[in-house]
């Protein structure tokens, strides 16, 4: 099966969220209760165990390339979701096997498996899976792999009305994606950049599985700049682990030595 | 449009991506802002200011599309020697009545002939009916140089000379300079080889020159030649899902289906003169007479015929104006007793929610059909009046009848959308328990009354007597088969019965029987037409077969102005329709609209009649004269020609003219429905304008009870700028009590640079925006947006000023307890009124305007107020 | 009555008629025992701040909301930590004692410790699970990738060997196993810090060189302050009072490297004073140098034994807590992932 992702196209996204509630309609996910933010029109404000898509909207007192305004002023929306990386810091790190990749190439989390551990938790390099409190177990997109298995697209992606959200094939999202930033750039939006795209775009994790076309700096959507998987730097601390390993039997030969010999 | 109509907004953004270019004109900064290349923040009210500018723009700058207004338009027209225009009246137009606080429209009138509007509201109670109108039409006078001074093209220059970019700035609080940059993408994208298109919403319609704000977009598109051609037209973004087809087969209450006026008592006193009245000599509204006799055919059948004037007198004639905010404050003086409220919720949606609830709590009975027990079913439990303790539900009569509705997906029917296409949904699951939907509910209302009256002597019985009302009936909850009614709309002949195929067959002898004449063709042989969904990549692009468009599946109306006066497409890359010169018919993606046989060159010989005085080159054949009308003679009550007039409660003195309000707008004068000072009240120094969020639908029946959306957008929030946040000491995400004369509600606050201050006349103007889909039912609550507006409304379509008005802005929360509901003002009189003088609402010249002449407008006084 | 409650417990939030309707989506099975409806103080504090100026630190990041998730780990697992510390160290005592004449109690008590860090210590780990009735999938795969993988399946034959070797005793016999178990020990007392490092956390990440020096070295100050506690002989003492000497220092040491090498990554180091990381982190420096300044006292009184033993327990208690809370806090400040990956120190 080839690799299936997406491409999330934020320059037209008109921030409707009907996405944020297909997934939840979909995999029948529980609201997550009802609070004003007082962040522009986002209060969901983050992906969570029970929010496997969420829209960010930030208000900027600057303008965007190509927009006439009155004032200095522009809105973007981005709709995040799970990034499905080639190397999955949460795939990686789950000791119970219950986080898979499947043969769509998406990370998919089998219920049935998870135990909890919350390891994932802390290994996912974009704060992106939790561990849901009363039900105990992590939860994160699947990038509908219900759907994709019986050749439906995503609910998100089928949902979003401007194509937002586009699915299918990697190989065809990434050159529907340079096509897209090169006809931005002609345009003169030169703040448009692709987030994640391949490994060159981002090494530490290898390129994402659903990459994105953003209109500001990444962070600015709550987006790491230069995520890194855990497990590409955790071979050293395992050698600092043997070294230590060392001392603490020298030590201890040490001590028993002195104890022996008095 | 992103906000509330996010899934047409794709193919916004699909001409985007190909190049279009994308204004928006809005107070706020929207999510359509968002994604528009140019967003303009204009003040809330004063958009004719700003498209009279454009007029003016067109004009001066010669970018009209000449021998499309000279050839399409009623430019050439030449108006009546008697006609003044609101330069030579400071705001007002000749014909204009003090007393009765109404025009008489006949100085409007072109010179020698007297035309009659093309469908829909017909000068409901604008005097005597005149008979045989547009009858010479062929003798109408026309300059077709445009340069006689009475021409109507000259008289639209005239008027809109003094619409300048400065006026802009003072009246919109527009740069010149971004104006002059819309001005000219508007026209740099207009003429024969490009068009351009206008969509609007109720941000234009809710005003109290609603319709005039629509009626100056239609004359900037005449003059661009953008009307009638792909990629052009002015587009209403309707509102609910078949809100189109609620007008097309009406639920209002003047008009019967297919925009057929409703017969007035007082003079539609039998067929022939009902006939006489409404039908038009010449255009197409000369076949009038087709129209009713087939729709009396399908409603009365058998009992239909030519001796009893096919049962016309069965019909409802209307005393006068029973519009909503009539009926509510009918309703509220005591004088209405029942209320049927289908699929609304008129609590949280109506102006004045205290009114409204006042008319509730006065009626002996209601019945709400809902899927949950809205805030008007539950008006006598849980309205803030209610729960303060002013008004106790054991003092409310109002027995409530509460019946839970089917969803669409538990019933068949059809949906007609914004472009009139009709769209067929198929019946998923049963309705749950007592759930019915509102064709059960009418149906079986009907067959037990006619069980009822079956025997009943009494003639005013016998109209439901009478009535045809057979459906076959289906499954265990006997659903009437809602494809028979489709049947009956799209009629049959007789007495074969066989369907229709086009409104073309229909006769005025009693052998056509047809529910809506616009609608015949819908179930052409037999079929149902509205049910086709052929995908798009099998057929063309103008997708013919999918669903089905009325008129005769016609999917851009007037599209015979695609084509140029000899009926060549203006351009090979804008062509649609055109004229076979080969096979002698009109052509083309779609079906013409026009006589496909009529050639080009065809021009009524003297004295035509009906539809022969249609030349080959009238693409709007609605019309008496099928011409496009730049300037209205006929069928407005507001004049001829939109003018700037400020909302009923402006901040804002007039700055074009002394008239300060449309002088013809409908008014409540009463204790329940104060208004504020006309313009500058220091007590309400702020714009408000109401509005819908993306996140929720309307009142809320259907959104504030699911979880998935409240916590999307959980509670009711005003919007501010930083600066009037500064100014009134209001934080993000705090408190604020907004209030009007007529209430106050609390709302979190959003302090966002999406609005922003406008200066205008060397004063800083703030505006406040205000979500209207909270109220106290649901499982998201908040106050309603409603407590604040007025009953007042444009007089066209009767249609509330929701989108203007002056309000009082605080920190903190409102006092826990609410004073009740409509007891009356909240605040003391209007400065300088204390002592009771006349409310300053108009500058002097219609001063003397008397209290609710609407009232008198509908043929009888009505009662407003307060006894 | 009781279905019907059980089944819109199961359908609550997602509005769906029990009567009418079944859940069959990815997650119809997910329990929601706290529906949402309930009010209360929102859970992430209003943001007062007009959101397109939001001051000093302007558009660094979204709202300043956190960008990645806290641990979601309960107190047993740093009280896991602990005890795996003292389990690995008790271990390979155990080992070199064994069969050491002088050394016979000495080696019975760490079998006994390692013993019991290696069954108690799962026990913890299994109350954190979100489910508990899974925990046997940890061994259901074996990741190496995954140091908490490496770690179930050390803890797990640490488990085993150390029930073995508290069967075998003293008994020559059991040298292979105690030597097994020691090689386990070291993995259990020392991978827990590999564990934290392989996280994005900020602070974890930015100091994954050195915390397993400092989970291993305060593996040996654990074992050495418990063993305080116990009555022992003198050589015994001797031997605890050594490798407790050396635990403690290399602990201080470690603790000093961890918060250089924290310190490459300012944002994420104020977690170690800031809150409750602060007061934890601090009081595990300031038992530490106590536990230290005790034993340094002159004399051999058991009390001042057992007052520098009990002053390093509490101390490396609050080290693990400490570096858990710390994690926590850490990802409160999204400027500590965002700056970090900035200068390129994310790596
Ligand atoms: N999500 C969602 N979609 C909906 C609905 C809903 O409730 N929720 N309701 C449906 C219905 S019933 C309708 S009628 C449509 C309405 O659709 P819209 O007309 O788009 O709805 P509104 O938000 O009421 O008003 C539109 C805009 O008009 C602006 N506005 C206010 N005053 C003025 C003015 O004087 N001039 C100009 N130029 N703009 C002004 C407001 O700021 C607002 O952004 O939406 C339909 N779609
Ligand atoms: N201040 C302010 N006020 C406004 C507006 C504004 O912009 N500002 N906009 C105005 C506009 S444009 C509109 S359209 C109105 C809308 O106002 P309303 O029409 O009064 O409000 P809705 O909530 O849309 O009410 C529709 C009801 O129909 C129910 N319903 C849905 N389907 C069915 C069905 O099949 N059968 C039956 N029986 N019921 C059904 C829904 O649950 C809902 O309660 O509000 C108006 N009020
Ligand atoms: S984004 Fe996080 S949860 Fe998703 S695949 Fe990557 S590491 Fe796993
Ligand atoms: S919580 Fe579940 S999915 Fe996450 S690492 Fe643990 S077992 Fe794997
Ligand atoms: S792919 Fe499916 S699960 Fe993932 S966000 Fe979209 S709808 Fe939700
Ligand atoms: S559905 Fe599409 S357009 Fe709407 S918020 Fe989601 S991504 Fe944006
Ligand atoms: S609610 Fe329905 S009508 Fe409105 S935008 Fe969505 S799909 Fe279209
Ligand atoms: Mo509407």
């Amino acid at each position: 099966m080839e690799p299936h992702g997406f491409f999330t196209d934020t320059s037209v996204c008109i921030g409707c969220k009907a996405c944020e509630v297909a997934c939840k309609q979909w995999n029948q996910l529980p609201a997550d209760g009802a609070y004003f933010s007082g962040r522009s029109y986002d209060n969901t404000m983050h992906l969570e165990s029970t929010t496997w898509r969420h829209v960010a909207f930030l208000e900027r007192s600057r303008q965007l390339s190509g927009q006439t305004t009155a004032r200095p002023f522009s809105w973007l929306f981005l709709s995040d979701v799970c990034k499905h990386c080639n190397r999955a810091g949460c795939l990686e790190a789950c000791p119970t096997g219950a986080l898979v990749r499947t043969e769509f190439a998406s990370v998919y989390l089998q219920p049935d498996v998870c135990n909890g551990c919350g390891y994932c938790v802390v290994a996912c390099p974009f704060g992106v899976i939790n561990r849901r409190e009363d039900d105990g177990r992590a939860w994160k997109c699947t990038l509908c792999y219900d759907r994709q298995k019986v050749g439906l697209e995503p609910a998100c992606a089928k949902t979003c009305p401007t194509d937002s959200i586009f699915f299918g094939p990697v190989g065809e999202l990434q050159v529907r994606a340079q096509a897209r930033l090169l006809e931005l750039h002609r345009k003169g939006v030169h703040e448009a950049r692709l987030y994640g795209m391949t490994e060159l775009d981002q090494p530490g994790t290898e390129g994402l599985n659903a990459f994105f076309l953003l209109l500001d700096r990444p962070e600015a959507y709550n987006l790491p700049p230069e995520p890194r998987v855990p497990t590409k730097e955790v071979g050293r601390a395992w050698g600092m682990m043997g070294l230590a390993a060392a001392g603490m039997v020298a030590a201890a030969i040490a001590a028993v030595r002195a104890g022996g010999e008095k | 449009m992103a906000e509330c109509h996010p899934v047409g907004f794709q193919w916004v953004m699909e001409a985007k991506r190909r190049g279009a270019t994308i204004i928006h004109i809005d107070p706020r900064f929207t999510r359509t802002s968002a994604v528009s290349d140019i967003h303009v923040p204009i003040r809330a009210g004063s958009d004719i200011a700003f498209l009279g500018a454009l007029v003016n723009y067109i004009i001066s700058n010669d970018c009209w599309f000449r021998e499309y207004v000279v050839n399409y338009t009623n430019a050439s027209a030449l108006i009546s020697e008697d006609f003044q225009d609101t330069e030579d009246l400071d705001g007002l137009f000749s014909g204009w009545d003090p007393e009765k606080g109404q025009y008489d429209p006949k100085s409007w009138q072109y010179r020698g002939v007297e035309v009659s509007p093309a469908a829909g509201h017909r000068e409901m109670f604008s005097g005597e009916p005149r008979s045989e109108r547009g009858a010479s039409i062929t003798a109408e006078e026309h300059d077709p140089t445009l340069t006689d001074p009475k021409c109507v093209f000259q008289i639209v220059k005239r008027h809109y000379a003094r619409y300048t970019p400065e006026v802009v700035q003072q009246a919109c609080g527009i740069a010149p300079d971004l104006f002059l940059k819309v001005a000219r993408a508007l026209c740099d994208n207009s003429g024969l080889e490009r068009t351009s298109a206008f969509c609007y919403a109720v941000g234009w319609t809710q005003h109290t020159v609603g319709v005039q704000f629509i009626r100056t977009a239609a004359i900037v598109q005449l003059l661009l030649g953008n009307i009638g051609r792909p990629g052009g037209g002015i587009m209403a973004l309707r509102g609910h899902s078949s809100i189109q087809g609620s007008t097309d087969i009406p639920t209002l209450y003047n008009m019967l289906p297919g925009y057929l006026p409703m017969p007035k008592a007082s003079y539609d006193t039998d067929l022939e003169k009902y006939i006489e009245y409404n039908r038009s000599a010449s255009g197409w509204w000369s076949e009038f007479p087709k129209y009713i006799v087939s729709l009396l055919k399908a409603w009365y059948g058998n009992n239909a015929s030519a001796v009893n004037d096919y049962c016309y007198n069965y019909l409802p004639h209307i005393s006068g104006d029973h519009s909503h905010m009539v009926t509510v404050a009918a309703m509220a003086d005591g004088f209405v007793k029942g209320y049927f409220v289908l699929g609304e919720n008129p609590a949280v949606g109506s102006m004045n929610a205290s009114l409204q609830r006042k008319g509730l709590r006065k009626l002996e009975w209601l019945v709400v059909r809902d899927f949950a027990p809205t805030e008007t079913a539950e008006f006598w439990r849980s309205a803030p009046e209610v729960v303060a303790g002013d008004v106790k539900p054991e003092e409310i009569a109002t027995e409530v009848f509460f019946f839970p509705c089917a969803a669409h997906t538990e019933k068949d029917g059809s949906f007609t959308n914004t472009q009139r296409l009709l769209q067929w949904h198929h019946k998923a699951i049963e309705p749950p328990g007592d759930c019915r939907s509102e064709l059960h509910f009418v149906y079986h209302l009907g067959k037990r009354l006619k069980e009822l009256y079956r025997d009943s002597p009494d003639s005013k019985d016998h109209p439901i007597r009478d009535l045809a009302w057979n459906y076959r009936e289906i499954g265990e909850i006997q659903e009437p088969d809602a494809e028979e009614v489709l049947a009956e709309i799209n009629g049959h002949s007789l007495p074969d019965e066989k369907p229709l195929s086009a409104y073309t067959e229909l006769n005025e002898d009693g052998s056509t029987a047809c529910g809506c004449w616009i609608y015949c063709g819908c179930r052409k042989d037999g079929v149902n037409q509205t049910a086709r969904r052929t995908p798009k990549d099998e057929q063309d692009w103008v997708a013919l077969e999918w669903g089905w468009a009325w008129p005769a599946n016609r999917r851009m109306l007037y599209n015979r102005a695609s084509a140029d006066p000899e009926g060549k497409p203006w351009s090979q890359r804008k062509k649609y329709v055109w004229w076979d010169p080969e096979q002698k018919k009109w052509t083309g993606y779609d079906n013409p609209d026009c006589i496909a046989t009529r050639p080009p060159e065809y021009r009524p010989p003297e004295g035509a009649q009906g539809i022969d005085t249609l030349s080959g080159i009238d693409p709007f054949i609605m019309q008496a004269e099928g011409k496009g009308w730049l300037y209205d003679p006929s069928g407005l009550l507001d004049g001829p020609l939109p003018t700037h007039y400020e909302p009923q409660e402006s901040v804002l003195k007039n700055p074009l003219y002394g008239q300060q309000c449309n002088p013809a707008r409908l008014e409540w004068v009463r204790r329940d429905n104060p208004y504020h000072k006309a313009w500058g009240d220091p007590r309400y120094p702020f714009i408000a304008t109401t509005y819908r969020v993306t996140e929720h639908h309307t009142a809320g029946g259907m959104s504030r009870w699911l979880p998935w959306l409240n916590e999307l957008q959980p509670e009711m929030f005003v919007e501010v700028s930083p600066e009037l946040a500064g100014l009134r000491g209001l934080e993000n995400g705090g408190w604020a009590t907004v209030s009007t004369i007529r209430g106050e509600i609390e709302a979190r606050v959003l302090v966002t640079e999406r609005l922003q201050p406008l200066v205008v006349q060397g004063q800083v103007m703030h505006q406040v925006g205000i979500p209207y889909h909270w109220s106290y039912v649901g499982r998201s609550t908040g106050d309603a947006a409603n407590e604040l507006t007025a009953f007042v409304a444009d007089p066209n379509v009767s249609i509330e000023e929701s989108k203007a008005f002056s309000v009082q802005i605080v920190a903190g929360r409102r006092a826990s307890r609410r004073r009740a509901g409509a007891v009356g003002p909240l605040a003391a009189p209007e400065p300088g009124q204390e002592d009771g003088g006349e409310p300053s609402r108009d500058l002097p010249e219609v001063r003397t305007k008397k209290p609710a002449t609407h009232g008198e407008r509908s043929g009888r006084q009505q009662q407003t107020e307060e006894a | 009555m009781i279905g019907l409650f059980t089944k819109q417990q199961a359908t609550a939030e997602r509005e769906l008629d029990p009567q009418l309707a079944h859940l069959t989506g990815e997650a119809a099975k997910l329990h929601v025992k706290h529906p949402a409806a309930q009010q209360g103080v929102p859970p992430i504090p209003l943001w007062q701040k007009v959101p397109s100026q939001p001051g000093e630190a302007a558009h660094q990041d979204y709202y300043r909301l956190p960008l990645l998730k806290e641990p979601v780990w309960i107190w047993s697992v740093p009280a896991y930590f602990y005890l795996g510390g003292v389990a690995g160290g008790s271990a390979l005592l155990a080992t070199l004692a064994h069969g050491k004449r002088g050394l016979k109690k000495l080696a019975s008590l760490c079998r006994g410790l390692a013993f019991a860090g290696t069954t108690v210590g799962p026990a913890l780990l299994t109350y954190d699970l979100g489910r508990m009735g899974r925990f046997l999938n940890m061994l259901r795969v074996f990741r190496p990738s995954s140091p908490m993988s490496v770690g179930s399946w050390s803890l797990a034959g640490s488990g085993a060997l150390a029930t073995l070797a508290l069967i075998q005793g003293d008994r020559p016999a059991a040298k292979p196993t105690t030597r097994a178990l020691a090689g386990g020990g070291l993995v259990v007392s020392g991978y827990t810090g590999v564990l934290l490092g392989n996280s994005a956390n900020p602070l974890w990440q930015g100091t994954r060189l050195t915390l397993p020096l400092l989970f291993t070295a305060s593996a040996i100050a654990s074992t050495s302050a418990l063993l305080e506690l116990f009555t022992l002989n003198r050589q015994e003492e001797r031997v605890v009072r050594r490798f407790g000497t050396i635990g403690k220092i290399a602990e201080a040491g470690s603790m000093a490297l961890f918060e250089l090498e924290a310190a490459q990554n300012p944002e994420a180091a104020r977690a170690l004073n800031r809150s409750k990381a602060g007061v934890l982190w601090n009081g595990a420096k300031g038992f530490l140098v106590a536990g230290i300044a005790v034993s340094l006292l002159p004399g051999h009184s058991v009390g001042k034994r057992r007052a520098a033993g009990t002053l390093t327990t509490i101390g490396a208690l609050c080290l693990r807590f400490g570096l858990l809370e710390a994690g926590k806090e850490a990802v409160r400040d999204p400027q500590a992932v965002i700056k970090a990956q900035r200068k390129g120190d994310g790596r």
